[in-house]
């Protein structure tokens, strides 16, 4: 039930719901009616399918369809937003005259004409999800539940999903603008329960798992790939029943590459939303251009990764994307901008500006956040610490944006004993506070690695897909949870 | 706008088993919100919100599917509807995914859950905001960097129809209003506070200016805030947030986490998972309460359940699809309004009684793991000794057992939270692990 990619001109695929040039120009002109500064026309069609195995059998599918416009009006830094879920004129220009009530000025802005803009691809599919049948889906999940279930006798259960989604968005700007963008997402999920035989002889039950996702089709799944699904499922469980949870208390962490880019993303992205700054409640308000980071860290955050599920052609305000340096060699550069943001500074916007869906209005998001390559080896890293923690894998985090405390949750780990990895952990919350943490990076790995995970970010009530990674890093000390 | 829903989701059943579904679930919603937010003066999003959809939950030859849709043209529906009992086609069978028994439908006499503001208030979103935000900026003398005002209103309507005659419409109406405050601390930092409150009626909301002094006194609170040594030690979790305790509590006696033997709760029916005076019960006919319903996902009337009984578990949550496959009878899947009956003593009262307690506001991410009951979460709040406020404490953690947690629970304070679909006083543990310096 995926949509397929369009074929036509961009534009023709909602004209042919009804959405004509003609309606668009209408539209935008109520929407401008009452001296909005600027509008936006987020047009979104979208589709998913996913199959799931639990208890043995393949045994539920589900689908979801979703089609509307949502339309943003501004007036300096505010912003009026309404939406349609009905495609007809008459319903798009009530929604489109409801967010023009955020302006009060009499002067109506005129419309131009739309003219359709060309996007790059970051995201080819060879394969498209289209032409996949449920039975291929079915016989897919089928082998990864057998694989599982192969690789390691203490494997119990085993629950498997696939899903791939597809939408066409379509953005159209008064200034003529119009772009059409067609965004593939695939997500695999493999869930295992295992028993076993704990630290202490008991019989110890843990369920544990793995997800991959991206901006792909069928070809994702390759042999390589499939099999490091199901072995990382399986190995993260078993992992679990001989792990002990560590003592509490401040100390050096090292964070493993990839996965760990969770404190980027919690610590460092989320501070560096152009929106929280505008409004100077973001603790990196006043800090442009000041050193906040070791020279040996540089993080980026990018739109155009190929496949990666947060990369964008575009982004939902009709801007370009691009690979954005926040922090060059650690010196603060730039935020993550939309238009508001960009407006506020007098700068270009970053193609940072995301949306949920049509229900929503974009605002400064990330996309793929990564910090950039240093020149240590990870084991080199590892042996500088005499007792501290190595985290390996994470499950979530979270930050408060003002006052700069972060914390991520970390799954898996070691203990760090005397420069070696000793006892396997697991299940300790790690806390600290952003600019602190980013100022004891002091070692930065020279393993960059972009985790395939399917991270999923949320801010202000609205979930996007993202993708972040990281090298090695140690970070000379933040609190960790964990039981005396 | 009921019978609307009603006849829409008849439609649908009647369309899916016409195109050879053998039993068939139909949902239908309609929802209308405004949403305003205003920072230091000025409106800075103003949300209006219509929106509405479809599912269906389609029985085929004992295969199982759901499916949402709000393109609800007859034609895309008609072709929606087709695909998705076809994509049915092909799962594995599972003779357990099937509707309840007629008989055992319905839905519970209540004597009205006054769900709906019947005032139908004007509101004037502009004013309301206004006042919600000025009155903040009013409450905070020093310190402060930015107040942002939020309100909202909206009602919503769905309804339920079966293909063996259940049909049942739920109309709702919500009303909310908050503040969150960022203040200017020491080294650059800028901590955030915030307080809100919502109701189906909009008379049940609490004043203005009580909010507004209660996020005045929580941004003060969080100045110079920094974590303390680590230890074990008392906790007394605020009403507002202990949501979050209680959801690590209730996760795991699911029917799903049951039966895929991820939970800890397995083997605990019937035994003590907590202190003897801890009571937890689900209360779905709260009147006017933000979790009430008259049945439940399966159509199976509501009755009210005391899940944790003087420290002892006394039910999981069963639905009618892991009732079968666990051989149990259901208990319904869900909850509604999660209580736990108030104490007799204030919060003041409680931390005078303690040499040192940590009263926790607020969490900072963390999680726990289902399968073994340990949880590790972020806090931040205050430390107080003797039932004086010592600091501000944040950067810490508390970990452990959800069996211990609850084991050391103490007591309930007589301030119970009313503004969420958990329904808790703030609440007392002993020998809490908190790691900090």
């Amino acid at each position: 039930m995926s949509i397929s990619k369009p074929t036509g001109a961009p534009g023709s695929y909602f004209a042919a719901l009804g959405v004509t040039t003609e309606v668009l120009r209408e539209v935008m002109a109520d929407a401008l009616s009452k001296g909005g500064d600027n509008c936006d026309l987020y047009f979104e069609h979208s589709s998913s399918i996913s199959v799931a195995l639990t208890d043995g059998k393949v045994n539920r599918a589900s689908t979801h369809i979703s089609l509307g416009m949502g339309v943003r009006v501004r007036f300096k830094d505010q912003v009026g937003y309404a939406y349609s879920e009905d495609l007809s004129p008459s319903a798009l220009r009530i929604a489109a005259r409801t967010a023009a009530g955020i302006a009060n000025a009499s002067q109506p802005r005129k419309v131009a004409v739309p003219v359709a803009m060309s996007l790059p691809n970051h995201y080819p599919v060879i394969s498209p999800w289209t032409e996949v049948d449920i039975q291929h889906r079915v016989k897919m999940v089928r082998g990864w539940e057998q694989s599982a279930f192969q690789s390691d006798t203490r494997i119990q259960r085993v629950e498997v999903s696939l899903s791939d989604a597809a939408k066409v968005v379509m953005i159209v700007r008064p200034d003529g603008r119009l772009v059409e963008d067609w965004r593939p997402m695939t997500r695999a999920s493999i869930q295992c329960t295992a028993e076993g035989t704990g630290p202490d002889g008991e019989t110890v039950r843990e369920s544990n798992g793995y997800n991959i996702a991206g901006r792909a089709g069928l070809e994702y799944y390759d042999e390589q790939r499939s099999a490091r699904l199901v072995s990382e499922a399986v190995e993260r469980t078993i992992f679990l029943i001989d792990a002990i949870s560590p003592a509490p208390g401040e100390m050096p962490v090292v964070l493993g590459a990839g996965p760990s880019a969770i404190l980027l993303h919690e610590a460092i992205g989320h501070g560096m939303e152009a929106d929280f700054n505008r409004k100077r409640i973001s603790i990196y308000a006043d800090k442009m251009n000041t050193v906040i980071a070791n020279k040996h860290v540089t993080i980026v955050d990018d739109g155009t990764l190929l496949g990666a599920r947060g990369s964008i052609n575009v982004d939902d305000e009709g801007n370009n994307t691009e690979r954005t340096v926040l922090v060059e060699n650690g010196r603060l550069v730039s935020y993550m901008h939309d238009e508001v943001s960009a407006e506020h500074y007098g700068i270009k916007p970053t193609g940072s500006g995301r949306r949920q869906s049509f229900r929503h209005a974009p605002m400064p998001r990330m996309r793929s956040t990564v910090m950039e390559a240093g020149t240590l080896d990870p084991e080199e890293i590892i042996a500088s610490v005499s007792k501290g923690i190595y985290c390996k894998t994470f499950s979530n985090g979270a930050v408060h944006i003002g006052g700069g405390d972060f914390s991520f949750y970390m799954k898996t780990g070691f203990l760090i004993e005397n420069g070696k990895l000793s006892t396997p952990i697991k299940d300790v919350n790690i806390i600290g506070n952003g600019p602190e943490a980013l100022l004891r990076i002091d070692m930065v790995g020279n393993d960059p690695l972009v985790d395939e995970g399917g991270w999923t970010c949320g801010k202000d009530g609205q979930s996007v897909p993202v993708s972040q990674g990281m090298p090695t890093v140690r970070v000379s000390s933040l609190v960790v949870g964990g039981e005396q | 706008m009921s019978n609307d829903l009603i006849d829409a989701a008849a439609m649908i059943v009647e369309m899916a088993q016409s195109m050879g579904a053998s039993e068939v679930t139909a949902f239908t919603s309609h929802g209308t919100y405004t949403d305003v937010k205003q920072r230091d003066g000025s409106i800075e999003k103003w949300q209006d919100s219509q929106s509405r959809s479809a599912s269906a939950a389609l029985f085929v030859d004992e295969r199982f599917s759901v499916h949402s849709t709000n393109d609800l043209r007859p034609q895309a529906l008609k072709a929606f509807i087709h695909r998705a009992i076809e994509a049915t086609r092909h799962l594995e069978p599972d003779p357990n995914r099937r509707l309840p028994d007629a008989s055992i439908m319905g839905e519970a006499k209540t004597s009205g859950l006054e769900l709906v503001d019947p005032s139908e208030p004007k509101i004037d979103h502009r004013t309301w905001v206004d006042e919600m935000q000025q009155a903040t900026t009013a409450a905070i003398p020093k310190n402060l960097r930015s107040v942002e005002g939020f309100v909202w209103s909206g009602s919503s309507a769905s309804a339920m129809v079966t293909s063996n005659g259940f049909a049942s419409t739920t109309a709702t109406t919500e009303y909310g209003q908050g503040a969150e405050v960022s203040m200017e601390d020491i080294g650059g930092k800028l901590p955030e506070a915030y307080d809100y409150a919502l109701a189906r009626h909009h008379n049940d909301l609490p004043s203005i200016a009580s909010i507004a002094e209660s996020v005045a006194q929580r941004g003060a609170g969080q100045l110079g805030s920094g974590p303390v040594t680590s230890r074990r030690g008392a906790m007394l979790v605020e009403n507002r947030v202990a949501s979050r305790i209680i959801g690590t509590l209730v996760g795991p006696m699911s029917g799903a986490s049951i039966f895929e033997q991820r939970s800890c709760m397995a083997d605990k029916l019937g035994t003590q998972i907590a202190a003897s005076g801890f009571n937890l019960i689900d209360m779905p006919h709260m009147v006017r309460g933000l979790g009430s319903a008259t049945h439940d996902g399966d159509g199976i009337p509501t009755t009210q359940r005391h899940l944790v009984e003087n420290g002892v578990l006394n039910q999981w949550l069963i639905n009618i699809y892991y009732g079968r496959k666990l051989e149990r009878p259901p208990t319904s899947g869900g909850t509604s309004n999660l209580v736990v009956p108030p104490g007799k003593r204030s919060t003041d009262e409680i931390l005078a009684d303690h040499d040192w307690t940590i009263k926790v506001d607020g969490f900072l991410g963390g999680n726990s793991n289902a399968a073994t009951g340990k949880y590790s979460f972020g806090i931040r709040g205050t430390l107080y000794e003797k039932g004086v406020a010592i600091s501000a404490v944040s950067e810490m953690n508390i970990t452990g057992s959800i069996f211990d947690l609850m084991g050391g629970f103490i007591e309930a304070a007589n301030d119970p939270w009313m503004y969420g679909a958990t329904q808790s006083p703030s609440l007392l543990f002993d020998a809490v692990q908190f790691s900090g310096q």
